[in-house]
């Protein structure tokens, strides 16, 4: 056998081929399907929402949107005054206040939520958050002053009002803040006071109760109106 | 995922485009490099799919450049071979009776006529130095020169051509001698 021959028969071997089906399969395997670059794909995918997750799936926007909301809500209800998320914990908090309907228990429902950041703050020592919360604060004592000015006719439930305001507000400056004087709450309170006082002494009274008039006046004059306003109920 | 298919797509469809035009002319001829050296379908399948992904990680790799995609692949899949006989712990010489060294998508008759020469041939492939056998399948049956050849085995030309003469001496002994 010659050289040539033998070449020959050696180049026979060419025969062994792969499987077609193998080799196709292997390409896409390997590559992944390729697709192929076009602007008018790139046009058509943006139709389909392929390339930008919002545009054109509303439903994936929406819930992202929405849990990002949530999220954020969620993280404002341990903020307080002076932190960037406390407008947010504040819209909350007046979309749950709806639900009361009594505008005095909304408001010192609210007042209680201020002197808890206080008391946060203070624990924390937070001491650059300390004003703003104040602020807030007799913000929201005076919101409370206003819905007492605008229903003054349940007594009990005024010096019931009170009597939780001064409690808390006591705990509040165990803890040593000074939260100061509300005037606005202390001018209306004075209000209610004279009104009553006006109304009693058109009223014929007991030798008793007289007594206990002359004592809410004195309380009056003193401006120590929410122990007057206790008087004024023990004379009902 | 989808922003990534925005930004930087050009580039990757360039590679997939040349990677692909790289496998379609390679893989023939890789598979039968492999499939002569293993003398299994299935592992020569495995063989050369793993070549391919080795070569197209490498080659998607901004940071990395082949210079050669044909002597990288040879180089991949020798490797790969040599890792395959030292797993198992097999010898590469292997009976021609065990494994069909015929396309089966040729006609009946052709099939036939070349059936005997084709067997004795890769028989004889068997029975020759894994290293005479590897530069014979090289340059006879996936024609690739005498400088191909060198630079995929890192060898010099003059010890390639050596080489090859003496693999060529050693299959007419062998054909001789049967």
């Amino acid at each position: 056998m010659t050289e040539k021959q033998l070449i020959s028969k050696i180049k026979k071997l060419r025969n062994i081929k792969p499987d077609q089906n193998w080799v196709v399969f292997t390409k896409d395997n390997i590559m992944g399907k390729e697709k192929k670059f076009s602007f008018s794909a790139l046009i058509e995918d943006f139709y389909k929402g392929e390339r930008f997750v919002f545009n054109h799936k509303p439903a994936f926007a929406f819930l992202t949107v929405l849990l990002i909301m949530v999220g954020l809500f969620g993280f404002a209800q341990n903020s307080v005054p002076g932190d960037s998320l406390f407008t947010l914990k504040k819209i909350t908090e007046k979309g749950q206040g709806v639900l009361e309907k009594d505008e005095v228990r909304r408001n010192l429902a609210l007042v209680d939520k201020r002197l808890d950041d206080l008391a946060k703050i203070a624990e924390d020592n937070d001491v650059n958050k300390l004003a703003p919360a104040i602020n807030e604060y007799q913000e929201t004592v005076s919101d409370v002053a206003d819905s007492l000015e605008d229903n003054p006719e349940n007594i009990q439930e005024i010096v019931g009002t009170i009597k939780q305001l001064e409690e808390k507000q006591d705990k509040i400056k165990a803890l040593g803040i000074e939260i100061g004087e509300n005037e606005k709450l202390d001018n209306v309170l004075g209000q209610i006071v004279e009104s009553e006082i006006n109304d009693l002494e058109t009223k014929t009274l007991s030798e008793e109760q007289e007594q206990e008039l002359n004592q809410v006046k004195e309380l009056f004059e003193q401006e120590e109106y929410s122990e007057a306003l206790e008087k004024i109920l023990n004379l009902y | 995922m989808s922003y990534l298919l925005y930004f930087c797509p050009i580039k990757m469809q360039q590679s997939r485009k040349i990677f692909s035009q790289i496998y379609d002319a390679y893989v023939e001829k890789i598979y039968r490099f492999v499939f002569l050296k293993v003398n299994s379908q299935d592992i020569a399948q495995d063989i050369c799919s793993e070549t391919f992904l080795r070569a197209w990680n490498v080659f998607k790799d901004e940071n990395r450049k082949i210079e050669n995609p044909q002597a990288f692949l040879y180089q991949i899949a020798r490797n790969l071979v040599i890792d395959h006989y030292r797993e198992k712990g097999r010898s590469q010489v292997v009976s021609a009776e065990y494994a069909s060294v015929i396309d089966p998508t040729q006609d009946l008759e052709e099939k036939t006529l070349q059936d005997s020469d084709l067997n004795a041939i890769y028989s004889i492939l068997g029975q020759i130095k894994p290293e005479y056998k590897e530069i014979i399948i090289m340059h006879y049956v996936n024609d690739l020169s005498i400088a191909e050849i060198a630079e995929t085995l890192e060898k010099t030309q003059g010890a390639v051509r050596t080489m090859l003469h003496r693999a060529l001496k050693s299959v007419k002994n062998k054909i001789e001698q049967a």
